[in-house]
């Protein structure tokens, strides 16, 4: 599936997307991919699927063509 | 107020006479003189806002002035707030413009929001946007939000009209992030977050176009894409005027070297976090087993609070008070400044 990095999360990636494939894939195994690829912690990371941002508690499962977007909150001004 | 200067926008039908008289009556607080609060003053002032507060306790530096396009090199050293208005109330002597020289804090944000009809956030600190946001949802005000990151830049209206607010968006500040003096910036970038800002205001006070509620715009400046990620409105009935109080008085802050002999030093990371410290009056409890190991702490002495950032002292502190201490204190170091100023252990 799609994966969009954007702000900081792009430059700790070295990309702004990705294509990968989660075996029974959902948001929690993506959490756990991008933890254990980028060391992104889920706390300070937020996850949108298909341009809706989504609780990171729920268990939601996730399809190949589901567009995700991986944010974060911007400091500057 | 004569119309004549404002009739190129009062001809748009979406504003006309009835639109330029709301503007006029408007009051819009600006918090932030920096980057962001440069790019939007000169636009709201131009259309004719009424009246302009804008709060700002920080001076004109030289790395201001590639953005803070109101400020002179003979402003460097002065308060950018005072600067900022005297400049624009030359420019439209028919406006209002109201400077506090002063950084927004849990003390003053409820009384000046309720001053005024929408707030705008022109900050560059994330904890300060959760202030802005609980006093605007404390006092009924919605806000219009830009950051920045390099780049690309973010903008939504918070809390207007039951609409979400920052903490639907994000519920929890992160644990780092870097603002525009950290990560850089191009002028350009900041202007473009600031108009947003203002064009948010605008539609908002004139009641037209589609407000950027329930929703963040994420642009991207250097492919042009705009991205738009909507969230759900969560109930935020647990903000009160009490929550808000104990979220944001003032917390004490001191000096490792000013603490007092018979105070204790409580560090609350978990155990295993480096640098591992020892000194003398050293405690450590995890801020996760702090409420079950109280019998640990006496009330009768000073406690010098100190995490790894300073955002679980802070939340250690409040249980601490919660529980009728008394002598609480927050390190104004933590843990890696602290361990340049004692002995390290090896672990």
């Amino acid at each position: 599936m799609k994966v969009n990095y954007f702000g900081e999360i792009a430059d700790i990636t070295g990309k702004t997307a990705d294509d990968i494939v989660l075996n029974n894939a959902s948001v929690s195994a993506l959490l756990a991919y991008l933890a254990s690829t980028y060391n992104l912690l889920s706390d300070d990371i937020h996850i949108a699927v298909n341009h809706q941002l989504v609780s990171k508690e729920k268990e939601i499962q996730l399809t190949e063509t589901d567009e995700i977007a991986v944010l974060s909150p911007f400091a500057g001004g | 107020m004569s119309h004549e200067k404002y009739i190129r926008q009062i001809a748009l039908p979406q504003v006309g006479h009835a639109g330029q008289e709301k503007l006029g009556r408007s009051r819009v607080l600006v918090v932030g003189a920096g980057g962001l609060g440069n790019a939007v003053l000169p636009y709201l002032a131009s259309a004719g806002i009424g009246s302009i507060g804008v709060i700002d306790g920080d001076r004109v530096s030289l790395s201001n002035l590639h953005r803070q396009v109101l400020f002179a090199e003979s402003d460097i050293g002065e308060l950018k707030a005072a600067v900022a208005c005297k400049k624009l109330s030359k420019q439209f002597p028919e406006i209002t413009l109201i400077p506090y020289n002063d950084f927004l804090s849990g003390e003053n944000a409820l009384t000046l929001f309720a001053e005024y009809d929408i707030i705008l956030d022109a900050t560059d600190a994330i904890d300060i946007r959760y202030l802005i946001n609980d006093a605007c949802i404390v006092t009924g005000k919605p806000f219009v939000h830009a950051s920045i990151y390099r780049f690309q830049f973010q903008v939504a209206l918070f809390n207007a009209k039951n609409s979400g607010t920052y903490r639907c968006l994000y519920p929890t500040a992160p644990k780092t992030t870097q603002s525009c003096e950290e990560a850089g910036v191009m002028p350009s970038t900041v202007a473009m977050a600031g108009l947003y800002e203002v064009n948010e205001v605008f539609k908002y006070l004139l009641g037209i176009g589609k407000s950027q509620v329930n929703s963040l715009s994420l642009v991207d400046t250097l492919s042009n894409e705009q991205n738009h990620f909507s969230f759900e409105r969560k109930n935020q009935e647990h903000i009160t005027r009490a929550f808000f109080e104990k979220e944001y008085q003032r917390i004490e802050h001191v000096a490792f070297a000013k603490a007092e002999k018979e105070g204790y030093f409580l560090d609350v990371r978990e155990f295993g976090e480096q640098p591992k410290l020892v000194f003398e009056n050293y405690v450590q409890i995890p801020l996760s087993e702090l409420e079950n190991q109280l019998d640990l702490l006496s009330v009768n002495h000073p406690i010098y609070l100190f995490c790894q950032t300073g955002v679980r002292s802070k939340k250690a502190y409040r249980l601490l008070q919660d529980k009728g201490y008394g002598k609480l204190f927050c390190l104004a170091e933590n843990a890696p400044e602290i361990e340049a100023k004692t002995i390290k252990i090896e672990s």
